[in-house]
């Protein structure tokens, strides 16, 4: 290391190098030779020349020591004057603090104080330890400003040299995010503004991991932990399928351990109000375990909360939750050629005598006046050929003879087919035995976007699929023309297929979307593909409160790409869409901000306490006491050196 | 030469008068003086008989021994002669200091008991800084001017003594008690005078003065040494082991001197200044240097 790079943090130390002069004046005055006269000369010679060495080591000893004597006032004096690299001294003219405002920063670590608190106070250490002007304690030599990472970059602190009004900036609590923070966003703020400056420091304080930005040579780039506490369990991920039958939600959610023991947390169900579940779950340290509850359909839109009771470093992953839709009765439209056949009819019947339909909102209507019905959940085309404007958005089911307009093709009729194959496991199929059946008349099926259920012959003649917004389930037999086994599973067919099809109109959309996902409704929306999204927080839900709101227009529809969640709207907001033009059609979903990598565990270790002041100071306290040391040694060395001396004259 | 007052008190004259100078051996001198030279000869203090030869001077026969006992014997009577005494002084500036005075005590010391027993006393200074070498001094009404001399005269010089004795040599004829009080710090050139005076027959008595200061430096310091007289500069680092070399050295030259003057016959009497005067005579007198008791 050259001498330029080094420095004095108090030159007027070096006024004590003065303390040199007496010590030379000392060592010169006592070690002259002074003049004295003597009687007979060659006497000295004679006997000077026998201890001579004597001398040489006398002198030599006595050079030693004043030299050592020097170098340990030297250093002393460069200890007190602040001898340090120039590096380490080169003081950030301006700091530009970033702190992590993460959701996760509400995570109280072992000491009982908020991650976010930790970053407060270390913030205050940083701005304490900027030195301060000569003559104005009350002003920095250079500037502070402090970013605070939320789902923006927010400037809490303005670039000021004004101490107090740092200080008391700090002094105030810093409000936590609600979702994730983008901290790169915040770090690049930071970052931009350090690079105009001359010279500057970013100092992020955060317990999540970071890569450093790309910095010009004169800013430099320093990470502090604020907090490392693993004491957390929450839910990592949740699931909401419908039962089989359309009766329940199936919920499935999923609950991580990450501290280092195994914790036991009770995981409670509530729709709405009421609470419906509860289950102790002992959770392994770093094992995901998932609990799963059947909810039943409630009767009007609720709202299903999983929430994870006990305490821990980090409440904000303790509750879950989604929207649960009503699940009415579909009301079912017959088409037919002028009078129904008794066949279909019987079976509608016995779905509204069943209560799988509502017998009240359904009917039958000749094909040439299906213009003038009203829309209903399920259309069933009882073996007539539809008006070319009569196939409109919705959804049917398709019996045989297949005629007219249809959303799919017909091939070749199938007779007496001696193998039957089914879609096994296929909701539409579930509980069908065609194996000793034959049929007498039916139509094979096909077309682009058809997903075959059974087949005969080898041809498809159970399929279902969509095409221009027209949902479909077909069935290429002929009840009438059948053997009678199939004639007993046709009733079975057709309820599966008119539930499918009337489950979609009334949730058209899932029961919560997660971040980053594609809000794809099942149905399309009427009025056209144009949609209008907005979100809202929920309603005065204690678990689900203070959402944010906002809107957004798109395209919303089965093709195209519909939305995307944002990260904005994480966790916390419903969701309603509404078409545009005079035919308004709502939903209502939640987004979940469930990222199942989340952890408040940070990848690196927790920064100590509030340091000081900035590194320099460290480095200049290292250099200080060495150079103290090194002082003291040479003392040492010159006393040893000092006994020598004495013990050599002794013997 | 500033004293610290008169060389000798009128209290140590008075004790001085007790003392006499003494000679080792007789020694010829053609004159009749009052001490007895130990030589058998004309004077008056009977020494023994021997039988009488023809040619004896009758004079000398013992006639109350021929009427006793019919034997002719001769007296024989110790030759007595004026005593001479030379003292000469070391003044050069390696004397400076407490070895000059008590040199020029005990030389006054000396002068006075020559004097005193109306000998003749010479004082020659070493070196000699006029043209007169040597003041001759005789009877005791010269005592004063010669205790003045050996006060007033300045200390000077380069230690040269062969060629300073051989000045002195130049000017004294007769034999003498010759009393050298030097520090001997010329240790050749020293030697060579005593051998010049005891080639000229005559009673040498090296009187070495000794300062232990000489050879006391200051432990630790470091000196710029110069000779008083000569101005050679010695750097010196005054150690432990310096100082113990400087003072084997010191003593060793002295002891080396002390052989030397063994070896030839001439009286060596050490005069360490930290003993006062009449430490150094009593010595004296107990072994027979020079002085002797009057009784």
């Amino acid at each position: 290391m050259s001498l330029a790079a080094l420095e004095l943090a108090a030159p007027a130390a070096l006024w004590g190098l003065l303390a040199a002069a007496p010590n030379l004046v000392f060592h010169l005055y006592f070690r002259r030779r002074r003049r004295v006269l003597v009687a007979f000369a060659p006497l000295l010679v004679e006997s000077a020349g026998l201890v001579r060495s004597e001398a040489r080591f006398k002198r030599l000893r006595e050079a030693l020591s004043l030299v050592l004597r020097l170098l340990a006032l030297a250093c002393a004096v460069l200890a007190l004057g602040g001898l340090r690299p120039a590096e380490a001294v080169e003081p950030p003219r301006d700091l530009f603090l970033v702190i992590d405002a993460d959701i996760t920063s509400v995570a109280r670590e072992a000491d009982g104080a908020l991650r976010l608190e930790h970053a407060r106070r270390l913030a205050q250490g940083f701005v304490l330890g900027l030195p301060t002007r000569a003559g104005d304690d009350l002003r920095t030599e250079g500037q502070v400003a402090v970013v605070l990472a939320g789902r923006a970059p927010r400037l809490v602190l303005a670039p000021t040299d004004e101490l107090t009004r740092a200080l008391d900036t700090l002094a105030l609590p810093l409000s936590p995010e609600t979702a994730a923070a983008d901290l790169e966003a915040a770090v690049a703020t930071a970052a931009g503004a350090a690079s105009r400056s001359a010279r500057a420091a970013v100092v992020v304080l955060s317990a999540r991991p970071i890569q450093a930005p790309t910095l010009p040579p004169h800013v430099t780039w320093q990470v502090v932990g604020t907090g490392s506490t693993r004491e957390d369990q929450g839910f990592v991920d949740l699931v909401v399928e419908r039962t089989a039958d359309a009766s329940a939600y199936r919920v499935r959610a999923t609950v991580r351990n990450d501290a280092a023991e195994t914790r036991s947390r009770s995981v409670v169900v509530h729709v709405g109000t009421r609470e419906i579940a509860r289950e102790d779950a002992v959770l392994e340290a770093g094992v995901p375990l998932d609990v799963t509850f059947d909810v039943p359909a409630p009767p009007e839109a609720l709202w299903l909360r999983v929430t994870l009771e006990g305490e821990d470093a980090y409440p904000a992953n303790d509750a879950v939750a989604a929207r649960l839709a009503p699940m009415p009765l579909p009301s079912v439209l017959v088409v037919h050629d002028g009078a129904v056949r008794p066949y279909t009819a019987a079976v509608v019947e016995a779905l509204a005598a069943e209560g799988l339909i509502d017998g009240s909102r359904g009917g039958y209507v000749a094909a040439a006046k299906l213009a003038q019905a009203g829309a209903h959940d399920v259309v069933i085309v009882d073996g007539v050929a539809l008006p070319a404007a009569g196939l409109r958005p919705g959804a049917y089911v398709f019996l045989a003879p297949l005629v007219g307009t249809l959303p799919f093709d017909v091939g070749r009729r199938v007779q007496e087919p001696l193998i039957w194959r089914t879609a096994r496991g296929h909701p539409l199929v579930e509980g069908l035995d065609f194996r000793k059946s034959f049929v007498v008349r039916g139509q094979a099926l096909a077309g682009e976007g058809l997903v075959p259920l059974a087949w005969a012959e080898g041809l498809p003649v159970i399929a279902e699929g969509e095409r221009e917004g027209v949902r479909f389930v077909v069935l290429g037999l002929d009840p009438e023309g059948s053997a009678l086994p199939t004639q007993l599973a046709l009733p079975r067919i057709v309820r599966n297929a008119v539930l499918r099809l009337a489950r979609a109109p009334h949730v058209a959309l899932a029961p919560f979307y997660r971040v980053g996902e594609v809000l794809r409704p099942r149905t399309a929306i009427p009025g056209g593909p144009r949609a209008r999204i907005a979100w809202t927080g929920p309603e005065a839900d204690p678990v689900l409160a203070d959402g944010g709101q906002g809107v957004a227009a798109g395209r919303v529809d089965p093709e195209g790409v519909a939305w995307r969640v944002p990260a904005g709207a994480a966790g916390r907001v419903t969701v309603t869409t509404g078409a545009e033009g005079p035919a308004p059609w709502t939903g209502q979903t939640a987004f979940l901000d469930l990222e199942t990598g989340r952890s408040i565990v940070p990848a690196r270790p927790e920064g100590q306490a509030p340091p000081p002041g900035p590194a320099r100071t460290q480095t200049g306290l290292r250099w200080r006491r060495g150079l103290l040391a090194l002082a003291v040694l040479l003392l040492l060395l010159d006393l040893a050196l000092l006994g020598l001396a004495r013990r050599r004259a002794a013997a | 030469m500033s004293g610290d007052g008169p060389l000798l008190t009128e209290a140590e004259l008075r004790r001085l008068a007790r003392l006499r100078i003494r000679r080792r051996r007789a020694t010829p001198t053609g004159e009749f003086g009052d001490w007895r030279t130990g030589r058998v000869g004309s004077g008056v203090l009977f020494a023994d008989h021997r039988d009488y030869v023809p040619g004896d001077d009758l004079r000398y026969v013992d006639w109350n021994v021929y009427a006793r006992l019919g034997d002719l014997v001769v007296k024989r009577f110790e030759a007595e002669e004026n005593l001479e005494l030379l003292l000469c002084v070391d003044r050069s500036l390696s004397m400076e200091g407490p070895k000059s005075r008590a040199a020029r005590r005990l030389a006054a010391a000396l002068g006075y008991l020559a004097l005193a027993n109306m000998d003749r006393a010479r004082l020659a200074w070493l070196p000699s800084l006029t043209t007169a070498p040597v003041t001759a001094h005789r009877g005791k009404g010269r005592t004063g001017a010669l205790m003045d001399e050996l006060a007033k005269a300045p200390v000077g010089g380069s230690t040269d003594h062969a060629r300073s004795i051989g000045r002195v040599l130049s000017t004294c004829r007769r034999r003498m008690i010759a009393v050298v009080l030097s520090d001997f710090y010329d240790p050749a050139n020293s030697v060579a005078a005593l051998a010049a005076l005891k080639s000229r027959g005559m009673d040498v008595v090296a009187v070495h003065m000794l300062d232990a200061a000489d050879v006391e430096l200051e432990p630790g310091s470091s000196l710029l040494a110069v000779d008083r007289e000569t101005g050679q500069e010695v750097k010196v680092d005054v150690t432990k082991a310096f100082l113990e070399s400087l003072r084997t050295s010191w003593h060793h030259r002295a002891d080396t001197l002390e052989r030397w003057c063994v070896k030839r016959e001439v009286l060596y009497q050490r005069y360490d200044v930290a003993l006062g005067l009449w430490d150094v005579l009593a010595d004296m007198l107990g072994r027979g240097i020079a002085v002797g008791s009057s009784g």
